[in-house]
């Protein structure tokens, strides 16, 4: 008997790979492929669905981490792979709290896709250890410590000083220090080109316009 | 006892030099309570001048009358008064002068002559004038009227005059921002203007005030050169940080799709990799291991369903097709009433889709909603899609939030708007101006 499997990935190629996989596979059998993680939890309550592989980034924002949640709420059963590019810091975390049964990066895993659902199916959870290595600057992403990626993700907003201090609950002044320290690290000479680097290279990834 | 008269010359010149002692002691005495404006200490001067002076007087007479053997019959008295008579005179006025002395000294802690205040005020580095209504100047020091002379060629002779020469000019535009900023007076009980004079720039606050039930007018001018370039330096510094945080906000804005298109790209680039090494591992396989070629074989299968797909991608019915197959995940009927007279180009009918799935999405979770439609409309100007469904109609009015809000972002690159409207069923309009590309 095949596992129903749901796709919730935005980018055309990427997708119709995993489609592909899928289809290839007789373990598993597409319920079908969706761009919109919107969509998800309507599909769980209206199809049979074991399997989800869902991407973080989906169109028009939608988050696949806040579909995950709601999914695992309603439907605890259905197992959730977690599929993404982007080597963003606090989405593990995120996933592992929310219950997500395994976490895979496109690029750069030594398992395949394929690999991956079938152990998680078999009741294995498989997280990375840490994020995949990114160079920024003279740094790695690696070498910033937690409050540090955090306030790399609010100066991608383009706010003051004093207005991320006051949404992180700390001091204008630790910011400023913070801010310091990452442009030391990285050698960068203003935060500007630290964030339009860090944001490129997905490390921090801030919600401009948070769904629900 | 010895009378006055027949002490020695000696003596009688001792007693002549303390009476003159005592007497200039009076004199300066008095004049520094004159310059002090301390009446009553003139007046004590006064009372041990004129015994002093009599008695210095009397000692002068004796010798001329020892000399010319002569005596005014007044004197003759005084001079007959025993010694110590005298004595006693000049030690009680002793007394009186160190005791004046001690209480000058003792006022002179506590007190300020206005002198000394014109001094002080005429060593500020601000100016300061006061006048009357009528223009008459009581009150001035030497840095105002320095201002003056540098900014009229005159000195400062009337108060109203000067207060026209100041607040006649309209401050000019650089300088009223730093006005507004240095602003010494919040409910404006005074007038306020700013001047360069000679490189310097100077901060004028005039006001009326009430002294003594005499209505006056206070001028002070401060020197705010530093403060200025300070304030124009952090001006300066304030709209680059404004202009770095918009262009923040705007790389944010356009880091998204330059992001989604690295992704794309990558996934390309992965599966050329990928190609490569499979046709890499193809030439190193033994053609006699029928497994390994089999596991080749499938794996070239994918990536050339792959490639085949991508290039199929872009055609109108596969898009149609894969909303068609997510409305039937969702349990929706899907109904096109399109006569195929609306045409739209591609990057229009990614934008569409996105909006008819982001509807599609919202009709089944929040409305329960079966059947969904999607329709065009033409004017001369634009072209229409308009989604619609069965579902339960929204309570309140929508707010543009979350995907919806996206979906207004994106359109408007575009040129395009997003509407929403409740008439008899929830509608989302999407509208193209037409001839934008």
């Amino acid at each position: 008997m095949a596992y129903n499997v749901l796709i919730v990935e935005d980018q055309d190629m990427p997708r119709q790979l995993m489609e592909i996989y899928v289809n290839s596979s007789e373990l598993f059998k597409l319920v079908v492929s969706v761009t919109n993680a919107a969509t998800a939890i309507s599909i769980c309550r209206n199809q049979p669905v074991d399997l989800i592989l869902m991407d973080v980034m989906t169109e028009l924002g939608h988050s696949g981490l806040e579909a995950a949640e709601e999914i695992k709420k309603e439907f605890p059963k259905i197992k959730i792979i977690i599929v993404t590019s982007m080597p963003e810091y606090s989405w593990i975390g995120r996933a592992r709290s929310i219950g997500v049964d395994s976490f895979w990066y496109k690029d750069g895993q030594k398992d395949s896709i394929l690999e991956v659902m079938e152990r998680t199916m078999a009741g294995e959870h498989i997280y990375p250890d840490k994020t995949p290595l990114v160079k920024i600057g003279n740094a790695t992403n690696h070498e910033f410590t937690e409050r540090e990626l955090d306030i790399l993700k609010e100066l991608t907003t383009g706010d003051s000083n004093a207005t991320i201090a006051d949404r992180l609950c700390i001091s204008p002044g630790t910011v400023k220090s913070h801010v310091q320290h990452l442009l030391d690290k990285t050698g960068f000479k203003t935060r500007t080109e630290l964030v339009s680097e860090a944001r490129s290279m997905g490390i921090v990834i801030k919600k401009k316009n948070p769904v629900g | 006892m010895t009378p006055l008269i027949e002490l020695s010359i000696v003596a009688q010149t001792f007693f002549n030099l303390w009476a003159f002692l005592l007497c200039v002691w009076a004199i300066i005495g008095m004049v520094h309570s004159v310059n002090q404006r301390n009446f009553l200490g003139c007046f004590f001067a006064l009372v041990l001048f004129v015994p002093s002076f009599y008695l210095w007087q009397v000692e002068q007479e004796v010798r001329i009358a020892v000399r010319l053997k002569s005596v005014m019959p007044l004197n003759l008295r005084i001079l007959t008064l025993p010694y110590t008579f005298v004595l006693g005179g000049l030690l009680l006025m002793t007394v009186m002068a160190a005791g004046s002395f001690l209480y000058a000294m003792k006022k002179a802690e506590t007190s300020i002559s206005p002198r000394v205040i014109k001094l002080c005020v005429d060593r500020m580095p601000c100016g300061v004038c006061y006048w009357e209504a009528d223009g008459r100047v009581i009150f001035l020091n030497t840095c105002m009227n320095r201002l003056c002379n540098e900014l009229t060629n005159e000195s400062l002779l009337n108060g109203n005059r000067f207060h026209e020469a100041i607040f006649e000019n309209e401050l000019p535009d650089d300088l009223k921002e730093v006005a507004a900023l240095l602003q010494a007076s919040e409910n404006g009980e005074s007038e306020e203007n700013i001047l360069v004079i000679k490189d310097r720039v100077w901060q004028f606050t005039c006001r009326a005030i009430v002294m003594d039930e005499e209505a006056l007018r206070e001028m002070i001018a401060s020197d705010i050169t530093e403060i200025y370039a300070k304030t124009k330096a952090l001006q300066k510094d304030k709209a680059r940080l404004v202009q770095l945080n918009e262009e923040l906000r705007q790389y944010d804005l356009n880091i998204d799709e330059t992001v989604r298109r690295q992704e794309i790209l990558q996934a390309k680039v992965h599966i050329h990799d990928e190609m490569n090494h499979l046709m890499l591992s193809t030439m190193a396989t033994d053609c006699h291991d029928e497994a390994a070629l089999d596991k080749i074989f499938v794996q070239w299968e994918r990536n050339a369903l792959l490639l085949n797909q991508e290039a199929q991608c872009s055609k109108i019915e596969n898009e149609r097709e894969r909303f068609t197959a997510l409305g039937e995940a969702l349990g929706l009927e899907i109904i096109w009433e399109d006569d195929g007279k609306v045409t739209f180009d591609s990057r229009q009918r990614a934008l569409l889709f996105a909006a008819a799935r982001e509807a599609a999405a919202n009709a089944v979770k929040h409305a329960g909603a079966k059947r969904f439609t999607v329709s065009f409309s033409e004017t001369p100007k634009t072209i229409s899609c308009h989604f619609t469904n069965d579902g339960v109609m929204p309570k309140g009015s929508v707010v543009f939030k979350g995907g919806l809000a996206n979906l207004k972002t994106l359109a408007a690159e575009q040129k395009a708007e997003v509407a929403v409207r409740v008439v008899e069923n929830f509608v989302l309009d999407v509208t193209f101006p037409k001839g934008i590309n």
